[in-house]
């Protein structure tokens, strides 16, 4: 049996539902592993109130805000992405995969905008 | 090798997969809006033990938890298995992903009752 789709069969054929498959595992292992890095972050309290807060402090700068924002369009696309791969399988929307993905876009685009200053406040408090 | 069982086995995964991600969408956007919107930063150990105070919540983050640890390790199962491995190898990912899983919710139960204390 042939193993999947390499980076090169993507360039030789490449198509829209393909990156989306390919974005979508990233991020899912990316939303995986950080599932690990955010216990481990909270877990802290195990040490009592103090260590947890001083836990969260630590991403309470400009790079901390930065990692959240990428988390957060992780999360918006996987989610987004998700719920496409879902209506096609179920509602049998095989035809309009492709005009979702645009909506996919459109609603991963909204949430990007939308939350840029609420986790990256750094953007309005000019220095 | 692919008999009745190991047929109704995937199926169930692939089902379990669409459950999961079906909280996950409802119960990941409530997490991001009280963690992130709501709340009042910085987040503090008093503003959290606060929150789960109510049982409810508790429950809600205990569901968060198995959910996303399921859709998670099932992710990477799902494509571990799309590079066709050997039976032996393919035992091996299985099971390690499952102990992966349990440990990983122990670890976030330990995490999680110390809110849910008495300060």
């Amino acid at each position: 049996m042939k193993k999947i789709t390499s980076l090169k069969e993507l360039a030789l054929n490449f198509n829209w539902g393909m990156v989306a498959f390919v974005l979508h595992r990233i991020t899912g292992i990316a939303l995986t592993v950080y599932i690990f890095l955010h216990i481990w972050t909270l877990s802290a309290v195990t040490e009592g109130a103090e260590a947890f807060n001083h836990s969260l402090g630590k991403y309470e700068n400009l790079m901390g805000h930065i990692f959240e924002y990428l988390l957060l369009l992780a999360v918006a696309y996987h989610l987004f992405n998700g719920i496409r791969v879902t209506v096609v399988d179920f509602l049998r929307f095989t035809r309009q995969q492709k005009r979702l993905l645009a909506w996919v876009i459109v609603f991963t685009v909204i949430v990007a905008l939308a939350s840029l200053t609420v986790f990256i406040p750094e953007l309005t408090t000019s220095a | 090798m692919s008999g009745t069982r190991s047929s109704v086995a995937h199926v169930f995964g692939w089902f379990l997969q669409r459950i999961s991600a079906l909280f996950l969408v409802v119960g990941l956007i409530v997490h991001f809006w009280v963690l992130h919107y709501f709340i009042e930063k910085p987040i503090t150990f008093e503003k959290v033990a606060a929150r789960l105070t109510a049982p409810g919540w508790v429950i809600f983050d205990t569901l968060l938890l198995l959910a996303v640890i399921y859709h998670g390790l099932n992710g990477v199962w799902n494509i571990l298995v799309d590079y066709n491995p050997a039976p032996r190898l393919r035992k091996v990912y299985g099971w390690g992903l499952f102990l992966i899983g349990v440990a990983t919710f122990v670890w976030g139960m330990i995490t999680l009752i110390p809110f849910t204390a008495p300060a």
